[in-house]
């Protein structure tokens, strides 16, 4: 567990970039490069969400947030809308992500 | 006024044929299974809304359009000189490109959806969206888009091309969009194709037509062809792979249908033992002396083009009967001096082209094809027997880069290059028309990538289906010869010529004053302190020149005629550079330097003619007076 917040602080800024990597790739209608980055981010993601779970004091409605949204960008990949996967992602989970992050830097601020 | 009533005002103002496509279009109510409406992004900018089986799209992104557009032109070639956006939408994208191409670059949009550019007129001021650098259509013909993108491509011609394709437009236009690029590829092909060979043939092109037109006494003329095989059907024969497979079927057929064979199809032929009943020759070049070497003519007659190399025409003893094509206008011009009616066929760069116009124009129905691969099937370029039998693996080996890897009638793969799809398309364009016309055509092939709009068949089935008559074609053509066979005074074609060469020398003089003078003008215009008072009677002097040359009827129908594809693609390079001149300084040394480029063509064509005239023409002349 006490692995746990550090890993977790030094990998969500790059996923963060990632998604805006992917989502750079998509709008540009470079689907075939967007896809291969949608798969680690999706990969990134799952990882993210596991980790914060284990986090005491993790808050569940961030959590359900992004999980509302995923639903979305399944709905949007199953008919290739890859304008509004890229939206979603940049919009919605990049936002969530980056309020764990200044979430996990208030706790460490609380602490020290 | 409403914004789209504003909107259509201002299309009307600038490009009318625009507003009278889409005002009848935008009325229209489109194809129902998409509702299209107008609704707003999420950071309040105008998006479109496509609801399509259940399902709802938007056309940019429903957060940040522009940033989205932004992303989009990031993944756009901007050094092209002409971009080709394929989709428009609410146009965020075509503004951000326009800030971030250079003031020269040249983007032609395609909004294929009346109801989404109504959507666009109706929500944003197209006034503030474009620039002058932005030719706008709103348009889902296929044909019309790509003939229109090739006119403006033609003012740019030296300049690279990028098509960019908007992504909500791949969803719905995917297809579209690709047949677009495909159709304009083929046009700038056909084009490429047709430049390269007349550059290249030129000077052998007047060559072979001035001693053709010496040893013209004792050929037919194919005016007296014409119809004269009406509903007869046709074979034409051509020398591809696949006609291995189905030649020996050709003996069957004797005069059940007309059978015309072009090119090394005849070696082939020959081998076999098959007399074909016309042999087409055209091609101007000296190899094609040898498509004729060990071959049996006897009882095979010839339609020829008269640009066909001079030696084949000189010794041909069997029937020959003289065909033009519409560009030979040195041959136009000695019928017209001796009134003579003559036949003409477009000008096409292939033997299956010229074969495919000459059997519509004998009236030949159904016209089959045998042989017509297009392709190197099973690895080969010819059927065995041909003339010029090369070997394909060391082809591909030597430049793999000019051959296409495509899929063959039966879906296997197969190789076939960049001229053979020319022909394809520009074969089936012909075939369409023709079909509309009451002719109908098969390909009885057996392989190779096949031809637009012509079915495929089995040469054994079109044989028992469709060639079951007997028809008397040896006499036919026999009385089609004696009713058009040329007998003209030798002295008044000698006359003829003493008449060219004089207009000749004439032309050249004034051409190579006009070459002087814009010599001169150019280092005026050139100089670091431009005087006009020193170009003034030097333009005056240039235009007078030039104009008594164009109002020269010989000039027109003769020079021009020998250089007129030459002189078009030096228009066309003026053209792109006037556009990128930046003064009126810059606009008059380009049009002097097209001129005095055009006066070194007119030179050079000139004294070739001369030299022609002073050497071969007067020896053939001669040789058939018997002195």
């Amino acid at each position: 567990m006490d692995s746990l917040l550090p890993s977790l602080k030094q990998y969500l800024p790059k996923l963060i970039e990632g998604i805006g990597a992917m989502s750079e790739h998509f709008h540009s209608g470079q689907y075939g490069e967007g896809e291969k980055l949608l798969v680690q981010v999706n990969e990134g993601l799952e990882w993210v969400m596991k980790a914060y779970t284990g986090i005491p004091g993790f808050e569940i409605e961030k959590i359900q947030g992004i999980n509302a949204f995923l639903g979305e960008i399944v709905n949007a990949l199953t008919v290739k809308d890859y304008v509004l996967i890229a939206d979603l992602f940049e919009y919605e989970i990049k936002q969530a992500l980056s309020e764990i992050l200044v979430d996990m830097g208030r706790a460490d601020l609380k602490n020290n | 006024m409403s914004l789209l009533n504003d909107n259509l005002s201002y299309i009307r103002k600038i490009d009318t044929e625009l507003y009278d496509r889409i005002t009848g279009q935008i009325e229209k109510r489109g194809n129902p299974e998409y509702e299209i409406s107008v609704c707003a992004a999420r950071n309040g900018e105008a998006n479109i809304s496509i609801i399509h089986a259940g399902n709802r799209f938007f056309v940019h992104s429903n957060y940040n359009p522009q940033v989205e557009a932004e992303r989009w032109v990031r993944s756009v070639n901007r050094e092209a000189g002409l971009i080709i956006v394929f989709g428009l939408g609410m146009g965020y994208h075509v503004q951000a490109l326009l800030k971030q191409v250079d003031k020269k670059t040249r983007i032609c949009v395609i909004e294929p959806s009346a109801r989404i550019f109504k959507a666009l007129i109706s929500s944003r001021k197209l006034s503030e969206l474009f620039d002058e650098r932005v030719v706008l259509f709103v348009s889902d013909d296929a044909d019309y888009l790509s003939t229109q993108l090739f006119n403006v491509f033609r003012s740019s011609l030296m300049e690279k091309v990028e098509f960019a394709e908007y992504p909500a437009y791949s969803r719905f236009y995917g297809e579209f969009c690709k047949s677009i690029q495909q159709k304009f590829t083929e046009i700038i092909r056909i084009l490429l194709v047709n430049i390269s060979t007349i550059e290249h043939f030129k000077h052998l092109w007047i060559l072979n037509n001035f001693i053709n037109l010496i040893h013209i006494n004792g050929a037919g003329n194919c005016k007296s062809l014409e119809g004269r095989f009406k509903n007869i059907p046709c074979v034409i024969v051509s020398a591809g792979p696949s006609l291995d497979k189905n030649v020996k079927l050709l003996n069957s057929i004797k005069n059940k249908a007309l059978i015309l064979a072009g090119g090394s199809a005849i070696g082939i032929l020959n081998r076999n033992r098959i007399k074909p009943h016309f042999m087409v020759a055209m091609d101007g070049a000296p190899e094609e002396k040898d498509i004729f070497e060990g071959v049996d003519f006897s009882e095979i007659s010839m339609i020829y083009l008269n640009r066909l190399y001079y030696q084949i025409v000189e010794v041909y003893k069997e029937k020959k009967f003289m065909l033009l094509d519409n560009d030979d206008v040195l041959s136009k011009l000695f019928c017209r001096e001796f009134s003579l009616d003559y036949s003409e066929v477009s000008p096409e760069q292939t033997v299956a082209g010229i074969n495919l116009a000459i059997a519509v124009m004998l009236g030949c129905n159904p016209i089959v094809f045998v042989g017509q691969d297009l392709a190197y099937t099973n690895l080969e370029m010819h059927a065995a027997g041909a003339a010029h039998m090369k070997s394909f693996e060391d082809e591909l080996a030597s430049n793999p880069k000019k051959f296409i890897m495509i899929k063959d009638i039966y879906g296997n793969d197969t190789y076939t290059i960049r001229q053979f799809l020319a022909t394809r398309a520009s074969m089936g364009n012909k075939i369409k028309k023709y079909i509309d016309e009451g002719f109908s055509f098969i390909n009885a092939t057996e392989g190779g990538i096949g031809i637009d709009n012509c079915d495929n068949m089995d040469l054994k089935d079109v044989i028992e289906i469709y060639l079951t008559n007997m028809y008397n074609i040896p006499e036919i053509i026999e009385e089609s010869y004696q009713s058009g066979v040329f007998n003209i005074d030798i002295n008044k074609i000698e006359q003829y010529f003493e008449y060219i060469y004089k207009n000749i020398c004439s032309i050249r003089d004034r051409a190579e004053e006009l070459h002087l003078k814009t010599g001169k003008a150019e280092e005026v215009l050139e100089a670091k302190n431009f005087v006009a008072k020193k170009y003034r009677p030097l333009a005056e002097s240039i235009n007078e020149l030039q104009g008594s040359m164009e109002n020269d009827r010989f000039y027109r129908d003769f020079i021009m005629g020998c250089i007129e594809q030459t002189v078009n693609i030096h228009k066309v390079i003026m053209g792109s550079k006037l556009d990128k001149a930046e003064n009126l300084i810059q606009i008059d040394l380009e049009k002097v330097r097209a001129i005095k480029n055009q006066s070194i063509e007119i030179i050079a064509i000139c004294d070739f003619i001369k030299d022609l005239k002073e050497n071969a023409v007067n020896f053939y002349l001669n040789k058939l007076k018997g002195m």
